[in-house]
């Protein structure tokens, strides 16, 4: 570059290679451990490399992955959202009812779907921002609310959605089942969001220093508000998707979705403290927890398993993250 | 007890960080019952030989002795099982647990069924508030306490601990007179039961006050150590920046009469200021100094909407201007280079990049999309402008070093091309050489025809830099003289709002309320401590 000839030698405009391989090292880490994740289990089970059970994966994936998208934006902030898993229930509940054994009614039911995400991502944007009340704590609030909306509409799950909608979470589109296409346009579109807009920045600026953001003049409140809106409708993106996969209403089905997005979104880098991390880590978090899940089935080991393990990887994880943090840190 | 009985004895300390040497063959002696004055500059390596005393660093070299022993402080618990105790100006208090708790935390006294003994807690911890006699309950929240009120918490608890040699950085720079009055009486209190005391202070004054014995620091080395009272203020202030004072700062104009940058008309501010007017032209550096608390810092907030406005007006560039938020004193021309740059000047974890165009941003957008070859241009620039020195512009900002993180601050506004550049303690905690950079760079953006506003609790930056000081006193102007031929005396004198010779009259009143003036001298503050 032009400019950069023109700095002082000290410094230069871009980085060198190790740099940038420093810089991205959490990247580096955490895919370095979804390798390995998918060359033990393909040791242990060959089946598990066959491109059916990979599109199998990342189908399993998907509605996770949707969520977790979200749930990057909100940690970057430095904020947490922990009631993405009730927001995708209620959708799918909302969705049962508008869409019950009613073809004409799908559109409608999933535009009714979305609004409700976006509505309490709103509330949990303005609740943290005019009431001042923590992230956690508002989020846990409207974690319960959305939860017992939804219980309130369906009790026990049922309710039939049309076997047409059924496309968005069974068809395939050139060999490629839908799911992955919406999985990957979330993606692509959450991670052009966050490193080509204003918006994005504003977000990691936030997270970085929200006072030091708010004396640069630049408008935190609307900024968090946007986090927690990107977070909710994302939550509800992944509630459609449910309710085309199930084709019914269930008030439980998003319950774990909550933890497990932070979870990914901590394995994938990004700092508790905001300001620091990637949507690409987020990928590759999601993607460590949905192999897992997937070779314990295929090796016939209890799924139980499977907690114990992602939690006992979660930790290792964050801790080697912590542990080079320190050692290079000023 | 001997007159010369040495408690701590620190030998030939050397002490390296990366590219700084901190201390270089430091030798420092303690006199048990004595209080020890540690002075000079920031960035002179008070902090970091205190904090080899507390086994927070190792040295690189050299030895301590306590009480003639040989003593190897790997950690704060040795420290303090040796009997050394520090007060740090940020207090290690449980704001909501009691004085009580405070005191005895961590050696809570248990009853039979391993519970706290709450009635043997209080009663503990009312032996220390009766042996200094200190007027606080012992069941009252740390949190409802004052500063000077936490501060004599801190003392009792390094006493519970056995403390023998207590360390005080810079305990009265968040005091008022009187309260500083009333901590000398309680260090008069603890010498005479035979602790020792290292006092750390950039306040001269009060060095003299209390001090037996002043060690001087410059650059890491031991610049001179002897009985207080065979150093005079003026050897003093010679020792700490002695000829540096020309070398440092860049050469000062006379006041301009240039048109006005900024123009304040009778502004208050509830509790704070009162009928402020000033007037600060183009090319102009205008120093505010004082005692901490009058007003200063809140001056220079009012300028970026950072505190309210009552009454008044203020005009920017000849226009009245509302600057009641920071967007709005953005728009208006103004750039805030904070006093406490990590807390409201940086993203830490964001790099060098980022942190210089985030105030821009706004203009860096084509559709809604950051124009990244824009941002990158703006950066470098900026970069360039200020000399930041790192590998790249892609370093997080909190691996740098103080001096490249306060020139990060600095680029960061620049690149808004701002008329009225606010400053406060610009050279905070960052090292010499980096300083020297501050203040020409301050001074090049003055001579581009930009106003620059400078607070600083060290007078002779504020000397150093400004074509005029403001003295402040209790939120008013007390007084508004030339840079060139302003002294510390003659700033101390308006910002105490006393004249000398009324000083020496206060500090001999009874009460314990003494105002420590500039040119008292040695003896007459002994007199008033004995």
């Amino acid at each position: 570059m032009a400019q950069s000839s023109a700095l002082q030698k000290n410094t230069r405009d871009t980085a060198s290679i190790s740099e940038i391989l420093y810089s991205q090292r959490n990247i580096i880490i955490i895919y370095g451990l979804l390798l390995a994740i998918l060359i033990v289990a393909t040791i242990l089970q060959p089946r598990f490399a066959t491109a059916e059970n990979i599109k199998n994966v990342l189908v399993q994936a998907t509605a996770l992955g949707i969520i977790s998208v979200g749930q990057t934006f909100v940690i970057l902030t430095a904020g947490i959202d922990i009631s993405v898993g009730s927001i995708a229930s209620l959708v799918v509940v909302i969705m049962s009812h508008l869409a019950d054994r009613n073809a004409d009614g799908v559109i409608g039911a999933v535009l009714a779907g979305l609004a409700a995400g976006v509505l309490v991502g709103l509330l949990n944007g303005l609740g943290i921002t005019r009431l001042h009340v923590s992230p956690f704590m508002m989020t846990l609030g409207t974690m319960s609310i959305a939860a017992g909306v939804a219980l309130q509409l369906r009790p026990q799950p049922g309710g039939l959605i049309p076997a047409d909608f059924g496309w968005l979470a069974s068809n395939q589109f050139l060999g490629i089942p839908v799911p992955i296409y919406l999985f990957a346009l979330v993606v692509l579109i959450g991670g052009f969001v966050l490193k080509f807009t204003r918006f994005g920045k504003h977000i990691y600026a936030v997270g970085g220093n929200e006072e030091t953001t708010r004396l640069s003049g630049l408008p935190t409140d609307r900024i968090k508000i946007g986090a927690y809106l990107v977070s909710g409708l994302c939550a509800a993106i992944a509630g459609v998707f449910l309710s085309s996969r199930i084709r019914s209403g269930d008030a439980s089905i998003g319950t774990s979705f909550g933890l497990d997005s932070i979870t990914a979104v901590v394995l994938g880098g990004t700092s508790l403290f905001g300001g620091k991390g990637s949507l690409a880590g987020t990928i590759a978090g999601v993607f460590i927890i949905a192999s897992l899940s997937n070779i314990m089935n295929l090796i016939g080991v209890s799924t139980y398993y499977q907690y114990i393990l992602k939690g006992g990887i979660l930790i290792i994880a964050v801790s080697f993250y912590y542990y080079r943090r320190r050692s290079h840190g000023a | 007890m001997s007159e010369t009985e040495t408690i701590l004895e620190m030998r030939g300390i050397s002490k390296s960080f990366p590219g700084v040497r901190a201390l270089n063959a430091v030798t420092f002696t303690c006199v048990k019952g004595q209080v020890h004055a540690l002075v000079g500059e920031n960035g002179a390596g008070k902090s970091t030989l205190m904090k080899i005393l507390a086994g927070v660093y190792q040295p690189d070299a050299g030895e301590i002795a306590l009480r003639g022993k040989p003593a190897r402080l790997q950690n704060p618990r040795d420290a303090q099982s040796h009997g050394i105790s520090i007060i740090y100006q940020e207090f290690n208090l449980i704001p909501f647990m009691t004085v009580a708790e405070n005191i005895m935390l961590g050696r809570e006294p248990r009853t039979r069924f391993g519970t706290i003994d709450k009635t043997k807690l209080n009663h503990e911890a009312q032996v220390w508030l009766d042996l200094l006699n200190v007027p606080i309950r012992l069941r009252t929240p740390v949190e409802e306490l004052s500063v000077a009120q936490q501060q004599i918490v801190e003392i009792m608890k390094a006493l519970s601990y056995d403390a023998e040699v207590i360390v005080m950085d810079e305990p009265t720079a968040a005091l008022t007179p009187i309260e500083v009055g009333n901590l000398f009486r309680y260090i008069h209190l603890l010498k005479e039961r035979g602790h020792t005391i290292i006092f750390i202070s950039h306040r001269l004054d009060e060095v003299f006050a209390i001090a037996d014995w002043i060690t001087i620091l410059k650059d890491g080395e031991v610049v001179t150590s002897q009985p207080a009272e065979q150093i005079t203020k003026g050897d003093l202030v010679r020792y700490m920046v002695g000829r540096e004072l020309r070398e440092t700062f860049p050469p000062r104009r006379e006041p301009s009469q240039a048109e006005p940058v900024l123009e304040l008309r009778n502004v208050s501010s509830p509790g704070r200021l009162h009928n402020v007017s000033l007037t600060v032209r183009r090319g102009e550096v205008v120093g505010v100094a004082g005692l901490e608390g009058h007003g200063q810092r809140e001056l220079t907030r009012v300028l970026f909407g950072l505190e309210p406005v009552s009454t008044g007006q203020i005009l920017v560039n000849g226009k009245v201007t509302d600057l009641t938020s920071p967007r709005k004193a953005m728009r208006a021309g103004v750039a805030f280079v904070s006093d406490d740059r990590k807390v409201e000047g940086l993203q830490l974890p964001l790099s060098i990049r980022s942190n210089i165009s985030l105030p821009s941003l706004n203009r860096l957008h084509r559709l809604l999309l950051v124009h990244h070859a824009g941002e990158r241009r703006l950066a470098a620039n900026a970069a360039k402008e200020v000399d930041i020195r790192s590998s790249s512009l892609s370093a997080e900002v909190g691996t740098l070093s103080g001096g490249n993180q306060q020139k990060t601050v600095l680029a960061k506004w620049l690149t808004r091309d701002p008329d009225l550049i606010v400053v406060g303690e610009p050279t905070r905690g960052i090292d010499i050489g980096a300083k020297v950079e501050v203040y020409r760079l301050l001074r090049e953006l003055a001579d581009r025809g930009k106003a620059v506003v400078l607070f600083s609790s060290d007078l002779i930056e504020v000397i150093g830099m400004s074509d005029r000081v403001l003295v402040m006193h209790d939120g008013e102007i007390a007084a508004d003289m030339p840079g060139i031929g302003a002294t510390e005396e003659g700033i101390m004198r308006a910002a105490t709002g006393y004249d000398i010779s009324d000083i020496a009259d206060l500090g001999a009143a009874p009460g314990g309320s003494t105002l420590f003036g500039p040119d008292m001298s040695p003896a007459v503050s002994r007199q008033n401590s004995n």
